[in-house]
């Protein structure tokens, strides 16, 4: 793989889309200003942002969304009133849902290597990632998930 | 400027950066390769003008000098601070950016004229805290 691992500055101050596979399964996880693992090359993930942005969203994929989560630990306390609410919820899961209809389970960081999921498509196993040989994979979960399959 | 208006000022900057990282891959040349982590407006108090910046290095970046005395107080600029529990960087936040880009508007302008908006993460347009180093630099 060419390139190198993301500059600790740069990661600290951005919110990188990057992706992994585990145990057959094709991630998507959005840094939000954390680090993320020295594997993850920037050039190489750099064109893996680009292919995958570049993917039109397969039809008939049906999304799940950790709403119940979302809106009791993620938007809580952001606005008060429930139009504002709504918004807020749609503007939050726009690019999760986005990666989750390309085949991604989608994941936001909360704190340090501590991520949950977002969205991810609903019958997984039966979305395949066009470009799932080129995802760095990783045997042992590189991250932090709770309650990530149930 | 009102708070609200500060607000909808940095509302609308996230989404025209997060419209930019989308965009990148139909063939535009990027502005924003990655998602900045935060978007914040910056105004003065009885100013009309404000300016909007994002987190990133300043490592090429030139503070001036009101806003470099200050930062200094936390740590050097684009090392390491002295703040309990704040891994970023000195000069790293929207903040210092958007309100170097403000200061220098005028020479009259003090840092307790400015006022900031709250911090948007420009992904999910969510608001976000300030952090330690902003929080004791601009006593947000």
């Amino acid at each position: 793989m060419k390139g190198y691992p993301y500059r600790e500055d740069y990661m600290l101050t951005h919110d990188i889309d990057w992706f992994f596979c585990h145990n057959g399964h094709a991630f998507h996880a959005a840094s939000n200003g954390g680090v993320i693992p020295k594997e993850i090359l920037s050039g190489m993930n750099s064109k893996i942002q680009e292919t995958v942005y570049g993917m039109k969203e397969p039809e008939g994929v049906e999304v799940e969304i950790n709403e119940y989560y979302i809106r009791n630990n993620v938007l809580i306390g952001q606005q008060n009133n429930a139009k504002d609410i709504e918004k807020q919820f749609t503007d939050y899961i726009v690019s999760f849902s986005a990666m989750a209809k390309k085949g991604f389970i989608s994941l936001d960081r909360k704190e340090g290597n501590e991520y949950f999921w977002v969205a991810r498509p609903k019958e997984l196993g039966k979305v395949r990632v066009d470009m799932f040989d080129k995802i760095p994979k990783f045997e042992k979960m590189p991250v932090e998930v709770e309650i990530l399959l149930d | 400027m009102t708070r609200q208006e500060l607000f909808n000022a940095a509302y609308n900057k996230a989404g025209v950066i997060a419209n930019s990282v989308i965009r990148r891959h139909h063939g535009n040349i990027p502005k924003y390769k990655d998602y900045p982590a935060a978007v914040i407006s910056c105004s003065a108090k009885h100013s009309n003008i404000h300016k909007e910046e994002h987190s990133r290095s300043c490592q090429h970046y030139k503070f001036d000098f009101r806003i470099l005395n200050l930062l200094k107080v936390i740590g050097n600029v684009d090392g390491p601070s002295n703040v309990k529990d704040c891994n970023n960087k000195v000069g790293h936040c929207a903040e210092p950016h958007a309100a170097n880009e403000m200061i220098k508007t005028s020479m009259r302008l003090t840092v307790g004229d400015l006022e900031f908006s709250p911090a948007i993460r420009p992904r999910t347009r969510q608001i976000i805290q300030y952090c330690g180093n902003c929080k004791a630099t601009f006593g947000l």
